[in-house]
């Protein structure tokens, strides 16, 4: 009732505002004899046609929210979020999760699966993209050939199919755990059920270790800095890379000493199906990266090539002008430019790839889509669920997308 | 000049936009939020708008049922699924024996006979049905919006379900328990065994929730593996990416049946699944209609009626079956009547649904028996099985 | 630093290689008279890094390819040959399967016949403007549909009756008749090529459909068009007459058709009953055609100086942008019903989905259609205004016109992404082409067989051939309209 009171409440109000200022208008108009009549004042009609959208936008709105209150009560569903402390009955592989654990640490739980796959898939898909797109334009032919077909294979498949498609090469490809592949006399073990690599374990200290080590990073930076200022100044060769390297190996080195031994190196091994030390990852995780790295860079190689292509010929001949070697044409001529054009079409990429990561259902990797599938399944409600999944995206791709534009920004700023 | 000249210009659209626009507005704040009435037309407004309006309002426990009562009985199922001239089942599209597209494009399987039965009993064609495939995590949505009239989907009757989900679990048409499969050579042999595998189970099922449960009680680490399909799990199992695979034991039984690598069914039944048809709450004669065509194969059974010798039960002396198959019985006054039970079904529905589909032992014989099910807790109870249907009286 | 390129590292040789490629791409001859001696020593050896690549990847691809072929040749495929129709046209209706194949034949005639006609009018309009227009002939068709042409091929092998191989050859012979058939019309009739096509369409549907609801509607607005263009060309005159027949005799004709297809009610299979193959292509297309009129609407209302209607459409654009689909399509599983009024019965799964894509697509368009609108000098819109034009009819017959025809390759882009994205809609449970290869590993003949690497590659090659030869499309329109050179 109230509700229903509110809203004739509202159209009254709007519709007497706009009888107000129609005749104020008007009058206005009268006295002004140059002025058009509201009818056809553009300043009154912005103001009208916006109020008219309002309008429909909020009737559709609110017919639809009618129709879903109605819908919802008729089944008895309640839009609230105290379901989120319930216990969730979700066991997810790799994970400390427990079953009776809260619902909102199994959403957790798949927002970080979500974020491992990015945070891992977009740097290789950039280097393996980058690979390719370069590789398309390398003059030997064989190689550009392979990178052609490649490219337009993954380019014009779905990526669910490449994702599925790999988990199943991966699954019969890999030997079954009781016969897994042991490269490195066993520092790596294969098999179709997990990949697992050296890792570091923390000792003593290794806490204090952790310090130096952010410590040394910020003298390597400074060091970066000093050595490009000299160049800038002097121009002699900066070695910034050689300097910067060498001093954090040398702090981090002594601190090592110094420490005693703060940390050290695991393998994995695999006792009664259980596996301890170093650094583990369940296939399923593995094939939903390798395919989303193996589609996203079909795409990104395209943006390489052309963002190459892109630069003017006579940038490479002013190189070769200036006796810089093939190297340094491509390093500091073709390279800078090439990336400012590839950097905004690479941030959509990433984009996709965000959104793309939510296929892992498909293969049995429990990120963020996937535990949500899973309580739909278990009959929680499914408006307050879709919307944190909505929401986990969009924050996603918000993240991202702001990130992008700040690195775009400085670098068209840079360029000039 | 410029300006007013492009101002005259939308003028007209900007004015009719608007007029809609309030027009709207006041619609939806004159019949409290249906708005679409004013611009549909409006079918049954009467019901509609009761429920729209006051529903800001009712928060009460008891709202959702009234509100369902008065929109089922403007139509009734029954009546809906009369006048359509269909009946409109969830089934699945994936699991052999139970519901799968077969070469030639058609649903078969035990719970697709299921929803012929239905079809055949209510509008006395078997064929007349329409099947939607269902993914799991979907099926109560469907059947909760009205999208479909019965879902029959290897679907476990459990209290939340028939509570929370607002669903109607009928007459169960196959019993089972959740099972344990492993590899012939693995060395598991009890669920202690288990320790530390990894167990492929589907998403969005009881199963699910039943391993979590019963592993986590005994404190047996594992790690599940989730898979939306089949399609994904059995090769992961086949690979040996999981050394068990765990689901209701007549379909471990029936991928056993078809993998190339020898298998075994661990001892262990940790659940009940009793699978059967379901209607959505609130609509008792669409329910009983279901249930008593459901029932009917499974007394046919019992009467010893199949599709191939009904027509020898037209002489029958047998009062229970002349009654059954709604063939006329002599009053005692030399009287010819048809007894009429006042389900809403035809009096012959018994027999066009043996006729047209067969009973439940044809029915079990033609999808299941291929897979190597053995009747088990599926036979009737004259048998020693579960199958026990009230009277047809 | 200053390494010389021979002395290694990847980086090193990248960028020589690079660098070389770039100072020969426009040097390079087209029609080279190299022998292939030196061919191979200018493409493959050129340098010491060059030819450890060509060996080791020579070694690698002709191992490759082995295995490949050895794979093909003893590996079973009857699970294609059974399921065969199953891929093409899903739970389709097997003794009414014949509406498919005419509906397809309706639909090559129009759609040949109107290409071939629209290519003999653009190429009257050419030599009208003294320019060179060179019509493409069979070879090029050829060389640029093979793909699709090849996956037809490969399909039709697995047949196990003769009847699709009868059916295939027929649909190529249609084409050639047709496209030559509108080539040769006289030039009033091929001035109609559009119409033509439009007609073919919605017989073609009705063959397969009926006329059930929408089929009417959608064939009295393809009426509405036809008629509309038809009148404004005859009653050119600013007359009440002549200004009542246009405005009126299209809205009279296309209500009647949509009046007398509805009363027919000639018997047919919605989309409910299609699947494989055909429900994919058909989805992309309607999702493409209806995402299009509201993907521009949005696009100009994010031009738009009106915070109100800026604001909604950014928002809307955004957030279908930022989502994934497969969140979009749960939406359409579990909420969509639920906003439909309790006294309508809901749609089914498939145009619940239909809805979802569209809305969708209509997103993605939205932004190709404001980067083409961006494109648009603003002096076109200011001359425009100078010679007194309304804002509606600038917009409609200035700007757009112009954004739209640089965004046609684009556009294409957005076809091919959304034939990959409706692979999606299996997993709302929607048996389309992707989906047949689960279905058909599960039935109990294959089921255990692990046949899952034959079907995916079965599925690949499908949704390869088309998206291929549209992304060659996409590039061959670029070139043609020389968007991709400022």
């Amino acid at each position: 009732m109230f509700e229903r009171i509110l809203r004739l409440a509202i159209v009254l109000a709007v519709l007497g505002a706009l009888y107000i200022a129609f005749w104020r208008l008007r009058g206005a108009a009268r006295r002004n004899a140059d002025a058009p009549p509201p009818w056809r004042d553009t300043r009154i009609l912005v103001i009208a046609a916006q109020v008219a959208a309002i309008g429909l936008i909020w009737s559709a709105a609110d017919y639809l929210w009618a129709n879903f209150r109605a819908r919802t009560e008729a089944i008895g569903l309640e839009l609230n979020f105290d379901f989120l402390d319930q216990p969730s009955g979700i066991s997810i592989a790799d994970s400390p999760l427990n079953p009776n654990a809260a619902i909102r640490q199994a959403l957790l739980t798949g927002v970080k699966n979500t974020f491992l796959i990015i945070i891992v898939g977009i740097p290789l898909a950039v280097i393996l993209g980058t690979l390719l797109g370069v590789a398309r334009l390398s003059t030997n032919w064989l190689l550009s050939k392979i990178a052609t077909v490649y490219v337009e294979f993954f380019r014009n498949i779905p990526v669910l199919l490449v994702i599925v498609g790999t988990w199943t090469i991966i699954l019969n490809a890999f030997p079954p755990e009781r016969e897994s592949w042991l490269p490195f006399g066993g520092s790596f073990i294969f098999n179709n059920k997990r990949f697992a690599g050296p890792s570091i374990e923390g000792g003593d200290n290794f806490g204090a270790f952790q310090v130096v080590v952010v410590i040394a990073l910020l003298v390597a930076a400074a060091v970066w800095i000093w050595r490009s200022r000299i160049f800038d100044r002097t121009g002699h060769p900066h070695h910034r890379v050689l300097y910067a390297l060498g001093s954090f190996v040398a702090i981090t080195g002594v601190a090592y000493l110094v420490l005693s031994r703060p940390f050290e190196v695991t393998t994995p091994e695999v006792v009664d199906r259980v596996y301890i030390g170093g650094l583990k990852m369940i296939m399923p995780y593995a094939a939903v990266m390798i395919g989303l790295v193996l589609y996203t860079a079909s795409h990104i190689a395209e943006i390489v090539r052309g963002s190459i292509l892109s630069v003017p010929k006579g940038q490479v001949e002013a190189g070769n002008a200036l006796a810089l070697t093939g190297f340094q044409r491509y390093r500091f001529v073709v390279l800078p430019q090439a990336f400012r054009v590839a950097f905004p079409p690479l941030i959509n990429q990433f984009l996709n790839f965000t959104k793309n990561s939510s296929l892992a259902f498909a293969v049995g990797f429990a990120e963020i889509t996937g535990v949500i599938q899973n309580l739909f399944g278990q009959s929680r409600p499914a408006p307050q669920l879709l919307f944190i999944l909505m929401i986990t995206y969009l924050t996603f791709s918000l993240v991202l997308s702001a990130i992008g534009n700040l690195i775009n920004k400085r670098l068209q700023i840079v360029g000039r | 000049m410029k300006r007013i000249r492009s101002a005259s210009a939308w003028k007209r659209t900007a004015g009719a936009v608007m007029a809609l626009g309030l027009i709207a507005g006041a619609c939806s704040s004159d019949d409290g939020g249906d708005g679409g009435d004013a611009g549909g037309g409006g079918g049954d407004s009467v019901v509609s708008d009761d429920t729209t309006a006051d529903a800001p309002d009712e928060t009460t426990a008891d709202a959702p049922d009234d509100t369902v009562e008065v929109v089922q009985s403007s139509g009734g199922r029954l009546a809906s699924v009369q006048s359509a001239d269909v009946v409109n089942c969830g089934g699945n599209d994936g699991l052999a024996g139970f519901g799968i597209i077969d070469a030639d494009g058609n649903f078969s399987g035990f719970d697709i006979d299921f929803c012929k039965v239905i079809a055949a009993a209510v509008l006395g064609d078997a064929e007349k049905v329409n099947i939607t495939p269902l993914v799991a995590a979907q099926r109560f949505e469907a059947l909760k919006g009205g999208e479909i009239d019965v879902l029959i989907r290897n679907t476990t009757w459990t209290a939340s379900r028939d509570g929370a989900e607002k669903a109607n679990f009928l007459q169960t048409t196959f019993f089972d328990g959740q099972g344990f499969m492993v590899r012939a050579d693995s060395g598991i042999n009890t669920l202690a065994d288990m320790a530390n595998t990894t167990v492929c189970v589907l998403t969005g099922t009881t199963t699910l929730l039943n391993l979590n449960a019963v592993l986590g009680d005994q404190g047996i680490p594992f790690t599940a593996l989730e898979f939306e399909d089949n399609a994904e799990l059995q090769p992961a199992f086949v690979a040996e990416q999981c050394e068990v695979w765990t689901s209701d034991a007549s379909q471990l039984a029936s991928f056993a049946e078809g993998l190339d690598v020898e298998t075994s069914i661990l001892p262990d039944i940790i659940s009940k699944e009793p699978l059967g048809p379901v209607v959505a709450d609130g609509d008792t004669e669409w329910a009983q209609v279901v249930n008593w065509a459901v029932m009917a194969t499974i007394q046919a059974e019992e009467f010893g009626i199949t599709s191939e010798n009904i027509d020898s039960f037209n002489d029958s002396g047998d009062s229970g079956i002349r009654r059954f198959l709604g063939l006329p019985i002599d009053d005692g006054d030399g009287n010819e009547i048809i007894a009429e039970v006042g389900l809403g079904l035809p009096t012959d529905f018994a027999s066009n649904i043996i006729r047209q589909v067969g009973n439940y032992g044809e029915i079990y014989e033609r999808n299941l028996a291929p897979l190597s099910l053995s009747r088990g807790p599926n036979a009737l109870w004259t048998d020693g099985g579960l199958m026990y249907v009230p009277p047809f009286r | 630093m200053t390494d010389t390129p021979k002395t290694a590292g990847e980086g090193v040789y990248l960028g020589t290689d690079i660098t070389l490629a770039l100072a020969a791409r426009d040097e390079a001859p087209l029609h080279s008279d190299t022998t292939p001696g030196k061919w191979v020593k200018d493409n493959l050896f050129n340098s010491v890094m060059n030819s450890i690549i060509t060996v080791v990847l020579g070694v690698a691809v002709i191992f490759l390819l082995t295995r490949a072929a050895q794979w093909v040749i003893s590996e079973e495929w009857r699970i294609i040959q059974v399921n065969l129709r199953n891929f093409m046209v899903g739970q389709f209706p097997r003794d009414e399967l014949w509406r498919l194949w005419w509906s397809a034949y309706v639909l090559i005639v129009g759609i040949g016949g109107g290409v071939g006609a629209l290519a003999h009018n653009a190429e009257d309009d050419a030599r009208e403007k003294g320019l060179e227009y060179k019509r493409s002939s069979w070879l090029d068709l050829l060389r640029r549909f093979w793909p699709v042409l090849a996956f037809v091929a490969l399909m039709t092998s697995f047949a196990r009756t003769w009847l699709p191989y009868v059916g295939v050859l027929v649909a190529l012979a249609l084409v050639v008749a047709a496209r030559t058939a509108g080539w040769a019309m006289p030039a009033p009739v091929r001035a109609r090529a559009v119409q033509f096509m439009a007609v073919a369409i919605v017989v073609s549907t009705v063959i397969l459909a009926g006329t059930s609801g929408l089929v009417a509607i959608v064939a009295g607005l393809v009426a509405y068009f036809a008629v509309a263009s038809e009148t404004s060309r005859r009653f050119e005159g600013s007359d009440a007459r002549s200004t009542l027949l246009r405005q009126l005799a299209p809205i009279v004709v296309g209500v009647a058709v949509w009046f007398v297809l509805d009363a027919v009610a000639v018997d047919g299979f919605g989309w409910e009953d299609w699947g494989g193959l055909h429900l994919t292509l058909f989805a992309t297309v309607v999702g493409i055609s209806t995402g299009m009129p509201l993907g521009i609407l949005l696009a100009v209302g994010r031009r738009s100086e009106l915070p109100v209607i800026k604001g909604f459409c950014v928002l809307f654009i955004e957030f279908v942008r930022g989502v994934p689909l497969i969140s979009l399509l749960l939406f359409s599983s579990f909420i969509l019903p639920l906003l439909f009024p309790l006294s309508v019965a809901v749609p089914e799964t498939l145009t619940r989905a239909m809805i979802v894509i569209t809305l969708f697509s209509a997103a993605y368009i939205a932004e190709i259609v404001r980067g083409g609108l961006q494109a648009v000098p603003q002096g076109q819109t200011e001359a425009a205004q100078a010679s007194g034009m309304s804002a509606a009819k600038i917009q409609r017959l200035i700007v757009m016109p112009q954004a739209l025809r640089a965004v046609i390759p684009a556009m294409v882009g957005q076809f091919i992404s959304l034939l990959k994205d409706t692979s999606l809609i299996a997993t709302i449970g929607v048996a389309e082409f992707f989906q047949y290869s689960a279905i058909s590993n599960a039935q109990p003949e294959f089921l255990g067989k692990e046949k899952q690497i034959v079907t995916y590659s079965i599925v690949a090659i499908g949704y390869w051939a088309f998206a291929y030869t549209m992304s060659k499309e996409s590039r061959r329109l670029e070139a043609q309209l020389g968007v991709g050179e400022r």
